[in-house]
């Protein structure tokens, strides 16, 4: 009894502490993103002659 | 029909090499290497004369042009023997430093009525002559944003990795001021390349800045190098020979206006790195000697790719051999 009531304790402290590190990776992960410019919508064209535009 | 002498033979050397053997006008290569062996490899598979010659030396008979593919602290002196002897030269080196001592070459340049290149590579180099064909489309031109990603060999990436690391400066409304800690920004560049962090640096855009002194702002950001593993770097320092080259890209931003409207032109290029920069050191090489017209003949001094050839002329010699520019049609979206 006194066995499972550790074993239930472990596990809550186990699921607290991997949210937290979910939390804090979230949180790195959009300070770092921060100053990416915005992704792009279109797409390259190869340029030919004559003028080459 | 004219000699250019190539002064190293790595992996832009041997592109740069092959480039100056396919340019009608130029009938003979010289090739020179510290490491003998690499240049005495040339000369097994192509058409070039393997030669043993370095500054201060008096330069073989004949010389009309040379061509510089060596790490960025050894081309100076090569520059120095060439103003000497009145005979043009370009260089690949892209290093801040190595350009601002070939820039303090530039009142001896012209006074001697030599031409020296410097950056001529993928960026600066072909970038700064995107730069110049996308303001030649606008009435106004504010700003030029260049951005690089890949490296051609391992000096190259030497090189990247310090210039990354070191304090960068950036063109600001008349001049050249630190740049703030902005932080790595994401860059879209051609396939297969794609997106990736790039951190703001130095030196990339100097040239431009001295071809369009107008600018109000200019920046120069580079992608971190690849890494290479434990059994690659063992592998280059017993062979001396770099690993299976990868993909180089450059991206080019030109802002300004046309009439009353703003708008923002963006260019790129994707080849393998040291194609790209070999055939853009070989083309202002073949320009300078006067074995192909790229443009109006080139002034004495210091100068940057951008100053020296016709865009258009020069975009479509280059297609011709394989090296193609692309524009970016499309918006930023949130």
């Amino acid at each position: 009894m006194v066995g499972t009531l550790l074993g239930v304790k472990a596990f809550r402290r186990g699921v607290f502490v991997a949210s937290l590190a979910v939390l804090a990776s979230a949180i790195v992960k959009m300070l770092s993103n921060r100053d990416h410019s915005q992704p792009e919508n279109g797409g390259w064209r190869q340029l030919a002659g004559p003028d080459f535009r | 029909m004219t000699t250019a002498l190539l002064v190293g033979t790595g992996a832009v050397g041997g592109r740069a090499a092959r480039q100056l053997i396919e340019t009608p006008g130029i009938d003979r290569v010289l090739v020179t290497d510290r490491r003998g062996e690499s240049s005495a490899a040339l000369q097994a598979i192509m058409q070039v004369e393997a030669i043993e010659w370095a500054p201060p030396q008096a330069l073989p008979a004949g010389v009309g042009v040379i061509a510089v593919a060596v790490p960025d602290d050894e081309d100076l002196a090569v520059a120095r023997c060439a103003l000497e002897h009145g005979v043009p030269f370009v260089s690949a080196a892209d290093d801040h430093d190595a350009i601002s001592a070939l820039l303090g070459l530039d009142a001896d340049a012209r006074s001697a009525g030599v031409t020296l290149a410097g950056g001529c590579g993928l960026a600066p180099g072909l970038a700064d002559v995107l730069a110049r064909h996308a303001a030649a489309a606008l009435d106004v031109v504010d700003a030029v944003h260049v951005a690089r990603a890949g490296v051609a060999g391992p000096s190259s990436a030497t090189v990247v990795r310090r210039a990354r690391s070191e304090r960068a400066v950036e063109w600001r409304d008349g001049s050249w001021q630190d740049a703030r800690s902005a932080g790595p920004e994401l860059v879209w560049f051609p396939d297969p390349i794609g997106a990736l962090d790039c951190e703001l640096a130095a030196g990339g855009v100097d040239l431009v800045v001295k071809a369009m002194p107008e600018l109000s702002s200019a920046t120069f950001r580079l992608a971190e190098p690849p890494a290479r593993g434990v059994g690659e770097r063992l592998k280059e320092r017993i062979t001396g020979r770099s690993g299976p080259e990868g993909w180089g890209a450059t991206r080019v931003e030109v802002h300004g206006s046309r009439g009353l409207v703003r708008e923002s032109i963006v260019y790129g290029v994707v080849e393998r790195t040291a194609v790209a920069v070999g055939t853009v050191l070989a083309l202002v090489a073949a320009h300078l000697s006067g074995a192909s017209a790229l443009g109006a003949p080139a002034p004495a001094g210091v100068h940057g790719a951008a100053a020296l050839v016709d865009p258009v002329l020069f975009l479509a010699e280059l297609g011709r051999r394989g090296v193609m520019a692309a524009a970016f049609e499309g918006v930023a979206v949130a």
